[in-house]
C-alpha cells in the first residue's frame, strides 16, 4: 500500500434524512451505510456481504432502493434518503410493517430492514404488480433464517392493502 | 472493512474528469455505478489514492440515437437500458439482457459503460457489445477521442485496452433491421446472479434464411467472443432445432474455455453448447 | 386459556420492523478502540518474521500486539475436554506457524476502524509457505478416533447374504449468520469487573473460559449477548477474537470492540467438516439388515475447536439410526488440515450419519432390487425391543419415546406428501425424457443437551411477570414460547410474560444452547418455576382472602374463587405489592413473588424424521434443481407450531442450499469467490412442506418437548442425493455433496457416448 501524500480531508455532506435535514462529516471513504450508521446512529440498516448480495443495507436514496454499503456517503449528498427508521409515523406502523408483523416474517430479524426498504421503494411507485413482480422483490434481498414464504406474503398483502386504500 | 483512504473528486464537466483522471492516472479510479468498483475498495482489492465521481454529471445519462447508432453515456444504468429510444429488436433484447444482470438495487445504480470498462468475461453487456459490433469511444486528455470495436477493446479477463489515463466516454451499438431476430440465454446457479455462461445469437431473414448471422458466448472465455464456426453453420440457411443443435456443438467444438483441459475444459465447452444454443432457441 | 399449542405471534416482530433490534454491531461505548487483525494470506506457513513498526505511524493506533505480547492461552476444548487433544487447540494469536489462511496473526487497536484497518495493513507478515493451501495432511495421525459399537461384526458379515458397500462424502461449507460476529469488552477498572457484549451463545461457558484466561474470579465477568443476527450453529462457541478484546480491554483499561468484516467473517467463522466414510452392510437374504461396519473422518480444519471431537461423536452415535441391526461397528477419525476451523453447525453430526446410512440404504435396495422405502420399513425399530439400547451421546443416554413412533411417521410422511405418486410422476417424467426424480430419507435427531437449565421468574407490583433464561436470541422465538407455559401455568395472558435472556447475570450458570435445547430445556426449567409460582401465590392468596388454597384459581391475572361467585378476588399486582418485603405480610413461601426452577436432565431425547425431495436435473448443463422438499418430523410435543414450523422450513432450506450449491472455495480466502455464487436466493428455493408429528412426546421432561432446531437440515441433502440418483437413473451417482453440475455432465456425456440418448 503506498503511503497517501495527505490525508484526504474530511467532508461536509447534507441530506434529507427521513425528511429532516441533516448535516454530517465524513471521511470520503465512509460508505453511507456507516454514515448512516455510524454518524447518523440509524441501526436498521446493516452490514452483511460488503459485495451487493445480501441486501440487508438497502436504504431508498431518493426514492430508489439502493445498496447503502455500495455507495459513499458523499454522494448522497444534497439527496433524500430514507431508512426504515423512517417508515413509520412514530409509533404507528406503515401499511408494509404491519404486514411484516403479521406474517410473522421477522425470525433473527436481521435482513428485515432491508426487505422493507427494498419493497417500499418498488411498491411507492403505486400502482399494481403481478406475481413476478413481487418475486422480483423477494429475489433481490438474502434471509438466511429462510423466512422467504413469510417475507413474500406480507409484501402481497402490503400491497393489496395500499390498493384497496386508493381505491 | 473501510476502504483505503482516497481523495475525493467531482468533475464539473467530462472535461475535467478527463483531465483528473490525466493528472492521477493508475492512481485514480473512475466511480460511476460503483457496484463493482466499491466492492472491490470494500475489500482493498482496490486502493485507488483518488476517485473521480462522475455522478453529477447528469448529462451523462441521456442516450440518443445518431445516424443508426444507439449511442449509450457513461452514466446509462443498467435499469434504464429497459426504456432506450430505440425500437425493436434491439429494445427487446437490451430490456432482456438488463433484467438479467443484477439484483434490482444494483442494477437502478451499475452502468452499462462501467460494466463494459470492467470487461467482465460473463456481463451481459460485454457480450452485446461483442456481438452486436459495439464500438467503445475512449477520451483522453493526452489522445483525446479514440474508437475501438469492441472485439479488440476487451483483451483478457478484466483487462481492457483503455489506458489509465482513459475513460470509456459512450459506446455506440448498431441498431439492428426491424426483421434481426435476436436471442439470450444465461446459465446461472442463481437467479440474477454471476452467469457460468451467457450465450447471444442475433440474425436477419432473407427469404427465411438466416444472414448477417451473430453468436456469441461470455463466461467461457476470457472474453466475450462471437463464434465464426457457429455462425457459419447458420449462415444461409433456415434458423431451426437442428440447424441451431449444429451451430451450437461448432461452437463447443471451437471456443477456447477458460479452463485448459480435462473435465473442466470438457465442461465449459458443454456450457458453450447449451447457452447457444438455448439463445438460439430463444429466437424463434 | 391455554396459550401452548398456539401459533402465538413473536412479540419482538415490531421492534424487528422499525430498525430498532439492537445487534452486536449496534451499541457504541465512550472512548472505545477498536481492534483489526492482521490475517494470514496463506498457508500452511512459517512465520519469519512479523514487522509492527509501520502500522504505529498510523494517527490513531493505540497498540500493536502478535502472539508474543499476549499471555492468553489457546482456546480450551470445552466439550469432552481430553488432554490428548491439548496438541491441536487454537491459539488466539498464530504463534511461530500459521495453519489456515485467515488466522490471526497480530491484532491491531485504534480509535476508528477505518484506522485499525489502515494500520493492519502496514503490517509487515514474513511468512514462508511450507506446502500448497488447503492440502491436508494425510499421512499425519488423526488427532482422535473413537470407537463405537456392539454386537458381533465378523459373525454377522459371515452370515450375511450380501454384502454393500459404499464410500461417500460431504464438502466442507455451511450455512453463516448474515450478521458477522462481533465482540465488546468494557474493563472497569474502579469494580474490577469485566463486561462483555459477546455475539454468541454458551454465556456461562464462556465467562468460565475468560475468567481463567485472564485470572479473574468469575464474578469478575459478565457477559450480555446481544440479540443475534441468526446463528444456525456457528455462534456457540468462543472465538480468539473474544479473548483478545477481553485482555485488551483490561490492559488498556478501555472500551475495546471488534467486529467481523464480512470477509473475514466467511475465511475464518466455523464451518463444517468435510467427511469421508467408507460404509459397509451385512444383509439377509430377506432383505433384513445384519450389521453396519462404518469407518469416515472427519476434516475439522487447521484447530480442534471448543467444541473438540463433538460432531465426530455425535455422527458415530447417530449412524445407526432409527433401524435395528445385529451388530455395529463405527470408526471415527478427526484430522486436521489446512481449513479454517470447523464447528458444530446445525445439525452437527447428524447430517454427516444421516447422509452415510441413508446412501448404504439405497445402495443396498438397489443392489437387492427392492424398494428403497420398503427396505426402511422392514429395518425399522418398530415395535421391537432392540437388542441394543441407542448409543450414548457426548456421554450422556439417549432415551426413545414411542415404540413404534417411527413406523407410523413413515407411513403418515408417505400419505401426507402423498411420496408414491411423487415417485410415479418422476418414473412417468423420466420415461417422457425428462431427467426428474424423487428421493426419501429417514433420519434421527437427539436434543435437549444442556445437562441443567435455570429460571427464576418474579412478578411486579402491577401484575407483570418476568422470566430470566440464559439463552440469546437468535431468531428461534424461543422467549414466545416459554412465555406460553408460563402463561397457562400462572393463568395470565402471554403478553403480560417478559421472557428475557442473553445475560450471565442474575441466572444460575445453565447448559450452552446446544442441540436445540432452548425451548426444551429452559422452558422446562420455567415450568418448574411457574408451577412453585403458582403455588406460592395461591397459598399466600389464599391467607389474604381467607379462603382455602383449593377454592381458588388464577384467570387472566387474577386470583379468584375456582366455583366463579365474584366475591373477592385478587389481582396478581396486588398480592405482589402485599408480598414486598417489609410489608408486614408473611407470606407462607417466604417474601416477594418470585420463584425459580431447575431443569437438571442426564439424557438426550431421540427423535426421528422423514425427508423427501424431488428434482429436476437440466440435461445440458448438468444443474439439479429441486422444487418441492419435505419434512415430517416427532416433534414432541408443541408449543408454538408457527415457530417449529418456521425452523424445520429454514433448516431445510439451509439443507438445499448445502447440498446443490459450492461452499467458497478456501486457501487463499474467499476473495477469489464470485459475489454470492454460493447462496441460492428466494427464486431458487423450493417450496417446504412440513408435518409435525405429536405422536412422541419425550419422557425426560414433562411438557415432551423436543428440539427443533435441526430438523428441517438434516436429511434434506441426503434427501435430494437420492432423488438425482433417481432422476438420473443411476443408482449410487450422487456419493458426495454438493452435487456438481459439472460431474452430473460428465455422467451424461459418458452415457451418452455409451449410445444411450439422454438429450430430446
Amino acid at each position: 500500500m503506498s503511503p497517501s501524500p495527505q490525508s484526504p480531508s474530511p467532508l461536509r455532506i447534507t441530506m434529507e434524512l427521513n425528511g429532516e435535514a441533516r448535516a454530517v462529516v465524513v471521511e470520503p471513504r465512509a460508505t453511507l451505510l456507516e454514515a448512516l450508521r455510524d454518524r447518523c446512529g440509524l441501526h436498521g440498516a446493516a452490514a452483511g456481504c460488503a459485495d451487493g448480495s445480501c441486501g440487508s443495507c438497502t436504504v431508498l436514496v431518493g426514492g430508489e432502493p439502493v445498496r447503502a454499503c455500495m455507495m459513499l456517503a458523499v454522494q448522497a449528498h444534497g439527496t433524500q434518503v430514507r431508512t426504515v427508521e423512517g417508515l413509520a409515523a412514530g409509533d404507528v406502523l406503515d401499511t408494509l410493517q404491519t404486514a411484516f408483523v403479521k406474517a410473522g416474517a421477522p425470525q433473527c430479524g436481521y435482513c428485515i430492514p432491508g426487505f422493507l426498504m427494498l419493497a417500499e421503494g418498488v411498491l411507492q411507485g403505486g400502482g399494481r404488480l403481478d406475481d413476478a413482480a413481487i418475486d422480483g422483490i423477494v429475489a433481490a434481498n438474502e434471509c438466511r433464517c429462510g423466512a422467504y414464504g413469510p417475507i413474500r406474503a406480507a409484501i402481497a398483502d402490503a400491497l393489496a392493502e395500499r390498493l384497496g386504500a386508493d381505491a | 472493512m473501510p476502504a483505503a483512504p482516497f481523495h475525493y473528486h467531482v468533475p464539473a464537466s467530462m472535461d475535467e474528469a478527463v483531465a483528473l483522471l490525466d493528472r492521477h492516472g493508475h492512481e485514480a479510479r473512475i466511480l460511476a455505478g460503483g457496484q463493482s468498483l466499491m466492492p472491490a475498495m470494500a475489500a482493498r482489492l482496490a486502493t485507488p489514492g483518488h476517485v473521480i465521481d462522475i455522478n453529477r454529471l447528469s448529462r451523462a445519462e441521456r442516450p440518443a440515437v445518431t445516424a443508426g447508432r444507439l449511442r449509450i453515456p457513461p452514466l446509462l444504468r443498467h435499469a434504464d437500458c429497459t426504456r432506450l429510444p430505440v425500437a425493436d429488436p434491439l429494445a427487446g433484447l437490451f430490456a432482456e439482457l438488463a433484467a438479467s444482470v443484477a439484483p434490482l438495487p444494483v442494477r437502478l445504480r451499475g452502468t452499462f459503460c462501467g460494466a463494459i470498462a470492467n470487461g467482465d468475461p460473463a456481463s451481459e453487456w460485454c457480450l452485446a457489445a461483442v456481438v452486436l459490433g459495439a464500438e467503445i469511444v475512449l477520451r483522453s486528455q493526452a489522445r483525446g477521442s479514440r474508437v475501438l470495436p469492441a472485439d479488440r477493446f476487451f483483451q483478457t479477463v478484466q483487462s481492457t485496452a483503455a489506458e489509465d489515463n482513459e475513460l470509456v466516454a459512450e459506446v455506440q451499438v448498431p441498431i439492428l433491421p426491424r426483421s434481426a431476430r435476436t436471442g439470450f440465454h444465461k446459465i446461472a446457479r442463481r437467479t440474477a446472479g454471476y452467469g457460468m455462461a451467457l450465450g447471444l445469437a442475433a440474425y436477419d431473414l432473407e427469404r427465411g434464411a438466416a444472414t448477417d448471422v451473430r453468436i456469441g458466448v461470455g463466461g467461457i472465455c476470457e472474453v466475450p467472443r462471437r463464434i465464426p464456426a457457429a455462425e457459419r453453420v447458420l449462415e444461409g440457411r433456415p434458423p431451426g432445432g437442428h440447424v441451431f443443435r449444429l451451430a451450437a456443438e461448432a461452437a463447443a467444438d471451437t471456443v477456447e474455455p477458460l479452463a485448459t483441459g480435462g473435465e473442466d475444459a470438457a465442461y465449459q465447452r458443454d456450457l458453450a453448447h447449451a447457452a447457444v444454443r438455448r439463445a438460439l432457441e430463444a429466437t424463434l | 386459556m391455554k396459550y401452548t399449542g398456539q401459533s402465538q405471534p413473536r412479540a419482538d416482530a415490531t421492534a424487528a420492523t422499525t430498525g430498532r433490534t439492537r445487534y452486536g454491531a449496534d451499541v457504541r461505548l465512550d472512548r472505545e478502540v477498536h481492534m483489526a487483525l492482521l490475517r494470514a494470506p496463506l498457508a500452511p506457513g512459517r512465520i519469519r518474521a512479523v514487522d509492527t513498526a509501520a502500522a504505529y505511524d498510523v494517527a490513531g493506533v493505540v497498540a500493536v500486539w502478535t502472539a508474543a505480547d499476549t499471555a492468553l492461552p489457546p482456546l480450551p476444548i470445552r466439550v469432552m475436554p481430553d488432554e490428548t487433544l491439548d496438541p491441536f487447540r487454537q491459539p488466539v494469536l498464530a504463534i511461530e506457524t500459521v495453519r489456515h489462511a485467515g488466522e490471526p496473526v497480530a491484532a491491531v487497536f485504534a480509535r476508528s476502524a477505518a484506522a485499525a484497518e489502515d494500520a493492519a495493513e502496514r503490517v509487515v507478515l514474513d511468512i514462508e509457505e511450507t506446502r500448497p493451501a488447503g492440502a491436508a495432511d494425510d499421512d499425519a495421525a488423526p488427532a482422535a478416533t473413537i470407537r463405537k459399537g456392539w454386537g458381533d461384526l465378523n459373525l454377522a458379515f459371515h452370515n450375511a447374504d450380501s454384502i454393500v458397500e459404499c464410500h461417500v462424502g460431504l464438502a466442507p461449507g455451511g450455512l453463516l449468520p448474515l450478521e458477522g460476529r462481533s465482540a465488546v469488552a468494557d474493563w472497569d477498572p474502579g469494580r474490577e469487573t469485566l463486561r462483555l457484549r459477546l455475539a454468541g451463545r454458551a454465556l456461562h461457558e464462556n465467562r468460565e473460559i475468560i475468567a481463567q484466561a485472564l485470572a479473574l474470579p468469575s464474578a469478575a465477568v459478565e457477559i450480555e449477548a446481544p440479540t443475534l443476527g441468526g446463528s444456525f450453529g456457528a455462534r456457540g462457541e468462543i472465538y480468539p477474537e473474544d479473548l483478545l478484546v477481553a485482555e485488551a480491554s483490561r490492559r488498556l483499561e478501555r472500551p475495546v470492540r471488534y467486529v467481523a468484516d464480512p470477509r473475514e467473517h466467511l475465511a475464518a467463522c466455523a464451518r463444517r467438516p468435510g467427511l469421508e466414510a467408507r460404509a459397509r452392510a451385512a444383509v439377509a437374504s430377506d432383505g433384513r439388515l445384519l450389521a453396519l461396519d462404518v469407518t469416515f473422518s472427519l476434516d475439522q480444519g487447521a484447530y480442534l475447536r471448543p467444541e473438540g471431537t463433538m460432531v465426530a461423536e455425535l455422527a458415530a452415535a447417530l449412524i445407526a439410526g432409527p433401524y435395528r441391526f445385529d451388530a455395529l461397528r463405527i470408526t471415527g477419525e478427526v484430522r486436521l488440515s489446512n481449513l479454517a476451523p470447523a464447528g458444530a453447525l446445525r445439525g452437527a453430526g447428524r447430517i454427516e450419519a444421516t447422509f452415510v446410512r441413508e446412501r448404504l440404504l439405497d445402495a443396498v435396495a438397489s443392489a437387492m432390487g427392492c424398494d428403497p422405502v420398503d427396505l426402511r420399513r422392514r429395518n425399522l425399530l418398530g415395535r421391537h425391543v432392540s437388542a441394543e439400547p441407542p448409543l450414548p451421546v457426548l456421554g450422556q443416554p439417549v432415551v426413545r419415546a414411542a415404540p413404534g413412533a417411527d413406523d407410523n411417521l413413515l407411513e403418515r410422511a408417505m400419505r401426507r406428501f402423498a411420496v408414491e405418486g411423487l415417485r410415479r410422476r418422476a418414473a412417468e417424467r423420466r420415461r417422457a425424457g425428462t431427467l426428474t426424480g424423487c428421493g426419501l430419507a429417514m433420519f434421527g435427531d437427539v436434543s435437549g443437551f444442556g445437562r441443567f437449565a435455570h429460571a427464576r421468574i418474579e412478578i411486579d407490583r402491577r401484575g407483570g411477570l418476568e422470566v430470566r433464561i440464559v439463552g440469546a436470541e437468535a431468531g428461534e422465538g424461543t422467549p414466545t414460547a416459554i412465555a406460553q407455559i408460563v402463561a397457562d401455568i400462572v393463568g395470565i395472558a402471554p403478553e403480560r410474560v417478559r421472557v428475557s435472556g442473553g445475560r450471565t447475570a442474575g441466572i444460575l450458570a445453565s447448559g450452552a444452547s446446544m442441540l436445540s435445547s432452548g425451548t426444551a430445556m429452559a422452558g422446562t426449567a420455567a415450568q418448574y418455576a411457574a408451577e412453585t409460582l403458582r403455588e406460592t401465590i395461591i397459598d399466600a392468596a389464599a391467607d389474604l382472602l381467607d379462603m382455602p388454597p383449593e377454592r381458588l384459581t388464577i384467570r387472566a391475572g387474577i386470583i379468584r374463587p375456582v366455583d366463579g361467585h365474584i366475591t373477592e378476588t385478587l389481582a396478581l399486582g396486588e398480592l405482589a405489592e402485599a408480598m414486598q418485603p417489609g410489608s408486614g405480610f408473611a407470606a407462607p413461601a417466604g417474601c416477594g413473588l418470585v420463584a425459580e426452577g431447575w431443569n437438571a436432565v442426564g439424557a438426550l431425547s431421540a427423535a426421528t424424521g422423514v425427508a423427501v425431495a424431488t428434482v429436476e436435473i437440466d440435461p445440458m448443463t448438468g444443474i439439479v434443481t429441486v422444487p418441492r422438499v419435505f419434512v415430517a418430523f416427532d416433534a414432541g410435543n408443541v408449543i408454538n407450531p408457527a415457530l417449529v414450523e418456521r425452523q424445520i422450513v429454514g433448516g431445510a432450506l439451509e439443507g438445499v442450499a448445502g447440498a446443490l450449491f459450492e461452499a467458497p472455495r478456501e486457501g487463499s480466502g474467499a476473495a477469489d469467490f464470485p459475489a454470492g455464487a454460493g447462496r441460492p436466493l428466494a427464486p431458487d428455493l423450493p417450496q417446504v412442506e412440513v408435518l409435525v408429528c405429536e405422536d412422541a412426546p419425550t419422557p425426560l421432561n414433562p411438557l415432551g418437548l423436543k428440539g427443533v432446531g435441526a430438523a428441517g437440515i438434516i436429511g434434506i441433502g441426503t434427501a435430494i442425493a437420492s432423488a438425482v440418483d433417481d432422476a438420473l437413473a443411476s443408482p449410487g451417482f450422487a456419493r458426495r455433496l454438493p452435487v456438481s453440475p459439472q460431474q452430473v455432465r460428465a455422467h451424461l456425456r459418458l452415457r451418452a457416448r455409451q449410445g444411450e440418448a439422454v438429450e430430446a
